[in-house]
């Protein structure tokens, strides 16, 4: 009898899979966690977490029917949402977005503003040139509010991975990146690059306005939504647990979950949560007031594109679970 | 002489309608029945056939693709001499393969030189690749990795500079792979072992082709479809479930039926039936006459009025008959009124 009721149980598992650009970066951790705290088993689920090298791809896994969610920046769905209704955001991740415009080292000296990466080649999280990916959104609004336009610099596209950023540096491929934390942070400890400019700066956030948006966010499809509303409730149930147990949780603890041992990469890490306190949401609410920063940021990333600045954030959140705030 | 109710023509011809009826319906039931199965088997027969032709269409196509896909790239990595002079410098490679992004068909890749010894790994998506095993003269096969991931893997010959080694290139055989082949109304699924490895439909796809797989026999329009390989090698089995409509649906059909059945009684009884009543009613009323004449011994204004209901201005058979048996009637009135 025990046996057959632990069969029913394992059999009753609902198994669910998400997308997400890493491993490893920051802005996505809550994912790692997941699993590690036991959130989805929490609520009668399994969580497969599946890696990708960008918002882009992570977007295709979701639309292509590898996995049910996808976890990528706001304004990289909102790309993919022009031409695609399906998409829809369930419950926001981050609170802060935190880019750090990184340069090669070899280039120290040289280049000492944004001005300066002109005629450089400029390192992407991008393949496909019908989306455009947070980071990329983020390089080009930097660069043309600093004069430099899009045609005047090379992309190459690199992954978000630990090895692939400071690969394409070392080897001279790329001069810049936008790179993540805690990557960043080990390239210029590796003197690998510096840190040209980091978004999660209040200078920066006060230079650069729009800023502020909304980065990491659950996404989901909207067909899907309404064939298997029971599944989309229990993910952004899983997603709010795991969020309000990082908030009533301390740096060191989420980092013993999270297995990482290496004392650098836990100086790093410790580092960002300390410095960098509003990276990640701790309810999973959509603010209001970050829609709108939000909605601003991408009309102005996408200059002059017309269906973007037609575009309404609001077309696309799907607030039922999560709630609002302003 | 007299004739009980239930031996009358009336009632004789009011069990044989019926009965007529009857037989009529069941043999029209029956036979569309039959008609309904065979159109809708059929259907489905060749409704499989043509999917069966189609997928297996489209495997050639994308073999032929992989192939001619797989040779380019090989090319475009020679052409670079990465492997030229006596220093191996791997991250160059690295970069160039990172820098193709995902614009190439295969996402991860391995060189290894004759030996079998790894000297490039990539992966554009983080993979855990297992090592793979070839048989002899085979060009591609198929790999399974840890997290229950189907591969297709492409080998073949790459310059190394002093020698040749392989290069590998793994395609994912995943849920966006079926996606992008299926269409609309038919799930596929990938199956490896005796079990589902990738569906178009995702995860829910793969629970529910574990269940229909099972019940196969039922449905004529799922079929099985092993993918083409060398002999004796093993290949994964796609499994295409059609959930095309039956050519007929059954509601409809019934209803279609019906309507054919009431069509025919109503045609029946507007022909037949009334004339047959109006028929069987002269009959009567000549019966009628013949046993009033009978009581009465006598062509009263009863017999009269009965008489003229039998001959009902017709000029048939009956009109005869009733003519006769009036001449008959007035004949034996004359000779009773001689005696």
């Amino acid at each position: 009898l025990v046996l057959l009721i632990t069969l029913q149980a394992h059999s009753e598992v609902l198994r669910i899979s998400i997308s997400v650009p890493g491993p490893g970066a920051a802005s996505y951790l809550p994912i790692e966690l997941v699993s590690k705290i036991g959130a989805d088993k929490a609520e009668g689920a399994e969580l497969r977490v599946s890696f990708s090298p960008g918002g882009e791809n992570s977007l295709t896994e979701m639309l292509t029917n590898n996995t049910d969610f996808a976890l990528v920046g706001l304004p990289s769905a909102m790309s993919a949402r022009l031409k695609d209704p399906r998409i829809i955001a369930l419950a926001a991740i981050n609170d802060l977005p935190l880019y750090v415009l990184m340069v090669r080292q070899g280039l120290i000296g040289e280049v000492k503003g944004v001005a300066d990466l002109k005629g450089k080649s400029i390192g992407l999280h991008s393949n496909s040139t019908t989306l455009k990916t947070t980071s990329q959104q983020v390089l080009e609004l930097i660069f043309r509010r600093s004069g430099v336009s899009v045609g005047s610099y090379r992309t190459v596209t690199v992954g978000r991975r630990w090895g692939s950023e400071p690969l394409m540096l070392k080897t001279g491929t790329v001069d810049a990146l936008i790179a993540d934390e805690p990557n960043a942070t080990q390239m210029v400890e590796d003197k690998i690059a510096f840190k040209l400019l980091h978004l999660g700066d209040p200078e920066t956030m006060r230079l650069y306005s729009g800023s502020g948006f909304l980065r990491g966010t659950l996404i989901g499809r909207k067909d899907r939504l309404e064939s298997d509303p029971k599944k989309y409730e229990i993910m952004v149930r899983i997603i709010k647990r795991t969020l309000q147990w990082m908030a009533t949780h301390s740096s060191e603890e989420i980092l013993d979950k999270l297995e990482i041992s290496s004392p650098d990469k836990r100086k790093q890490l410790i580092s960002l949560f300390n410095k960098y306190p509003r990276q990640y949401s701790i309810d999973g609410k959509f603010s209001s007031r970050q829609l709108r920063e939000t909605e601003i940021f991408f009309i102005d990333s996408q200059n002059g594109n017309l269906s973007a600045e037609a575009f309404r954030i609001e077309s696309m959140v799907y607030d039922r679970w999560v709630g609002r705030k302003d | 002489l007299s004739i009980s109710v239930n031996q009358s023509i009336l009632s004789q011809a009011r069990y044989r309608l019926v009965f007529a009826f009857l037989i009529f319906s069941f043999l029209t039931i029956l036979v569309g029945f039959i008609f309904f199965k065979a159109a809708n088997m059929s259907a489905l027969d060749n409704h499989r056939v043509k999917a069966s032709r189609h997928y297996s269409n489209v495997i050639s196509n994308l073999e032929r693709r992989w192939g001619r896909a797989a040779f380019n790239f090989k090319i475009r990595i020679e052409s670079e001499k990465f492997f030229d002079g006596n220093t191996k410098n791997n991250d160059r490679i690295l970069a160039y393969l990172t820098a193709q992004g995902g614009s190439t068909e295969f996402p991860s890749l391995r060189i290894e030189d004759v030996r079998g010894k790894t000297i490039v790994s990539y992966e554009y998506v983080a993979e855990t690749l297992s090592k793979v095993d070839f048989m002899l003269g085979q060009e591609s096969t198929w790999v399974i990795n840890s997290e229950n991931k189907l591969f297709h893997v492409i080998r073949q010959l790459i310059w190394l500079g002093k020698e040749n080694g392989y290069l590998l290139l793994f395609y994912p055989m995943d849920n966006a792979f079926l996606s992008q082949i299926s269409y609309p109304d038919a799930r596929l699924s990938l199956w490896w072992n005796e079990k589902p490895v990738a569906s178009s439909e995702g995860e829910e796809g793969l629970s529910l082709a574990e269940i229909n797989i099972n019940n196969m026999s039922h449905d004529r329009s799922n079929f099985l479809l092993p993918w083409p390989g060398v002999e004796n090698a093993k290949t994964p089995i796609l499994f295409v479930e059609s959930n095309s409509h039956s050519l007929l649906d059954f509601q409809k059909f019934a209803v279609a039926l019906a309507s054919v059945l009431i069509i025919f009684l109503f045609s029946c009884w507007s022909t037949l039936g009334t004339w047959g009543l109006r028929t069987i009613v002269r009959i009567q009323a000549l019966d009628k006459a013949h046993m009033n004449f009978h009581v009465l011994h006598k062509v009263d204004e009863t017999v009269d009025t009965e008489l003229e209901a039998a001959i009902a201005y017709q000029n048939d058979e009956i009109s005869s008959v009733t003519l006769a048996s009036e001449r008959m009637m007035n004949n034996i009135m004359v000779k009773e009124a001689i005696n």
